[in-house]
C-alpha cells in the first residue's frame, strides 16, 4: 500500500513536472502545436479522402455484374452451387434460357426460330479485388461457355484503389518522419536549456525515468494538441465530401470521421512521444 | 564505507590514478588534498560512479560500483550526498524546492517532505530563508542550501568536492563547522580541498594525492 501510494505520488509529480516544462517552453509551444496541426491536418484530409475513394470504388464494384453463359446441357443450379463454393460471390441469379427467350420475344419482334440463348448466371462479386480471381475460376469450369463483364472498368477501379492506398502510405511515412523530426528537435532544445537541472538530478540519484518521462509526455502533449486542432480543417472537408457522396448517390457512407479523428489523435500522440523518446535517448545523458 | 583496491584510471594516454589503495571507515571525516590535476576529482568521480575504474576495484558500502548496472546507479547515489564547489542550485526554484526536489522524486508524502526539508535546513541554519531564491542568497548561504539538499535523504556518506573553493575564509569555516556537525551525527564525510588553513585547523585524517598516487595518509594530520 505504501509502495502504491509512493508510485501514485511519483506519477502525479511527473505530470506536474511536465506541466512546468510546458509552461517554461512559452511561445514555442504555440509554434510546435500549430506546425503539428498543419502536418496532421494534411494527413487527416488525405486519409479521409482516400477512405471516400475506397468506399466509392467498393460501391462501383458492388453494383458491377458478371454474366456467365452456360453450355447447353449443363445444369444451371449445379453451376451456381459450384461458384458459390468460392465464398467470394455475394449473390447469383439464374436466368433460364426459356424465360430469357420469352422476354426477348415480348420486347422485340424476333422470328419464330429455335431458342438460341444459353442459360445465364448473373454474379455479384463481394469485393472488386476478387473479380479477376472469380472470373479465372469460372472460366475454367466445364459448364461455362463464355463470360462477359466490364473488364476495362474493373482494371481501372483496381488501379485507382491501389494508387490511393500507396499514396496514403507514402504520405503517412513522409509526414510521420517530418513530425518525428520536429518533435525531436524541439525536445532537444528543451533538454539543452535544462541541461544543468538534468545534471543536478542525475547527481542526486533521481531515477532515470523520473528525469526522462516529463520530456516524453511533453512530446505526447504536442501531438495531442496538434491533432485536436487538425480536426477543424477535417470537419470542413467532411461537409464537401458529404455533398459529393450525395451527388454520386453512394447511399449511406460509414462514419469515417470518427475513425479519422481517432487515427489522427493516435498518430499525434504516438509520433509525439516517439519523437521525444528518440531525443531523450540521444541527448539526455543519464 | 569506501574502499579503493589497486585502482588505475586512464584517460586516453593520461594516467589519472596509478594503483590507488584507500580504505575509509564508517563515520570518518577525511580530507582529500593535493594540487590541481593530482587526481582528487577522479577519486570523487569514481566514488559516485560518474566514472568506472580502468582497472582495480571501487567498493562503496559493500557494492562494487564498476559492476553496478547503469540503471542501478541512482540507487547508489541516493545513499550518498554530493556537495559541489559551484553549489549547483536550480536558479528558478526557491530554497525549499531546491532541497525538496530530490525526495519528491522518491515519492515521499508532502508531510514527510516538509519534515525532512525543515530538519535539513535547521542543520545548515537556513530555516528562515525557505522562500528565498538562489540569486537572493550569499555564496555561503547557497552552499548551505547545497549541503541541506545533500543530507535531506539522510545518506550515510557525504562527498564534498571543494565545497569552500568559491568562498571567503570566514564563510569557509562556517561551512566546515556544519560539515563537522553532520559528521558528528554519524555520516562519513569525504572532502576534497586544497585549502591549507582549513585542513590544518580541523586536524582530521588527511589523504594526499600527487600525480595520481596516494603519497600520504595521516590521522589528525595537517596539509603538509
Amino acid at each position: 500500500m505504501v509502495h502504491i501510494d509512493a508510485d501514485i505520488r511519483i506519477i502525479s509529480r511527473i505530470i506536474s513536472e511536465t506541466v512546468k516544462g510546458i509552461k517554461r517552453t512559452q511561445w514555442m509551444n504555440l509554434v510546435i502545436i500549430t506546425t503539428m496541426a498543419a502536418i496532421l491536418s494534411i494527413f487527416g484530409c488525405l486519409f479521409r479522402t482516400s477512405l471516400v475513394i475506397s468506399s466509392f470504388i467498393e460501391h462501383l464494384g458492388d453494383s458491377m455484374e458478371v454474366s456467365v453463359y452456360l453450355k447447353s446441357g449443363y445444369n444451371a443450379e449445379k453451376a451456381k452451387l459450384e461458384i458459390l463454393k468460392t465464398g467470394d460471390v455475394n449473390e447469383i441469379k439464374i436466368i433460364h434460357k426459356e424465360k430469357a427467350w420469352s422476354e426477348l420475344k415480348q420486347e422485340m419482334n424476333v422470328p419464330d426460330i429455335k431458342n438460341p440463348l444459353p442459360d445465364t448466371l448473373r454474379l455479384k462479386i463481394k469485393e472488386q479485388k476478387k473479380i479477376e480471381s472469380v472470373i479465372h475460376m469460372v472460366k475454367n469450369m466445364k459448364s461455362v461457355e463464355n463470360i462477359q463483364y466490364a473488364k476495362d472498368i474493373v482494371e481501372k477501379i483496381i488501379k485507382v484503389g491501389n494508387v490511393t492506398n500507396v499514396a496514403t502510405v507514402i504520405v503517412l511515412l513522409i509526414l510521420g518522419g517530418l513530425t518525428l523530426s520536429i518533435i525531436n528537435n524541439t525536445i532537444h532544445l528543451v533538454i539543452q536549456s535544462r541541461s544543468e537541472e538534468i545534471e543536478i538530478m542525475r547527481m542526486m540519484g533521481i531515477g532515470n525515468w523520473y528525469i526522462r518521462a516529463p520530456y516524453i509526455l511533453q512530446g505526447a502533449f504536442y501531438g495531442f494538441c496538434g491533432s485536436l486542432l487538425a480536426i477543424v480543417p477535417l470537419r470542413i472537408l467532411e461537409s464537401y465530401l458529404f455533398s459529393m457522396t450525395e451527388f454520386f448517390n453512394m447511399g449511406e457512407t460509414p462514419n469515417y470521421l470518427n475513425l479519422v479523428i481517432t487515427s489522427l489523435m493516435l498518430m499525434g500522440v504516438i509520433v509525439g512521444s516517439l519523437g521525444s523518446y528518440i531525443s531523450v535517448r540521444k541527448y539526455l545523458r543519464i | 564505507m569506501i574502499r579503493f583496491r589497486n585502482v588505475i584510471k586512464v584517460y586516453g594516454t593520461q594516467r589519472a590514478l596509478d594503483c590507488v589503495n584507500l580504505h575509509i571507515k564508517v563515520g570518518e571525516f577525511v580530507f582529500l588534498t593535493g594540487t590541481s590535476g593530482a587526481g582528487k576529482s577522479t577519486i570523487m568521480r569514481l566514488t559516485y560512479r560518474e566514472e568506472k575504474p580502468t582497472r582495480g576495484q571501487v567498493v562503496i558500502g559493500g557494492v562494487d560500483v564498476a559492476k553496478l548496472p547503469h540503471n542501478k546507479v541512482p540507487y547508489l547515489r541516493r545513499r550518498m550526498g554530493i556537495v559541489f564547489q559551484d553549489f549547483k542550485l536550480l536558479s528558478k526554484q526557491n530554497v525549499f524546492d531546491n532541497v525538496a526536489f530530490v525526495i519528491r522524486a522518491l515519492g515521499m508524502s508532502d508531510r514527510e517532505i516538509n519534515r525532512r526539508v525543515s530538519g535539513a535546513l535547521k542543520v545548515v541554519r537556513l530555516y528562515d530563508r525557505l522562500d528565498a531564491f538562489p540569486s537572493q542568497l550569499s555564496g555561503g548561504e547557497q552552499q548551505r542550501v547545497g549541503i541541506a539538499r545533500a543530507i535531506v535523504n539522510g545518506p550515510p556518506l557525504l562527498i564534498a568536492d571543494e565545497p569552500t573553493g568559491n568562498l571567503d575564509p570566514q564563510t569557509s569555516m562556517e561551512i566546515m563547522e556544519i560539515l563537522e556537525q553532520i559528521n558528528n551525527r554519524g555520516t562519513t564525510v569525504l572532502l576534497a580541498t586544497h585549502d591549507k588553513e582549513m585542513v590544518n585547523h580541523f586536524k582530521k585524517r588527511v589523504i594526499t594525492v600527487e600525480d595520481g598516487k596516494v603519497i600520504r595518509d595521516i590521522y589528525e594530520g595537517t596539509y603538509e
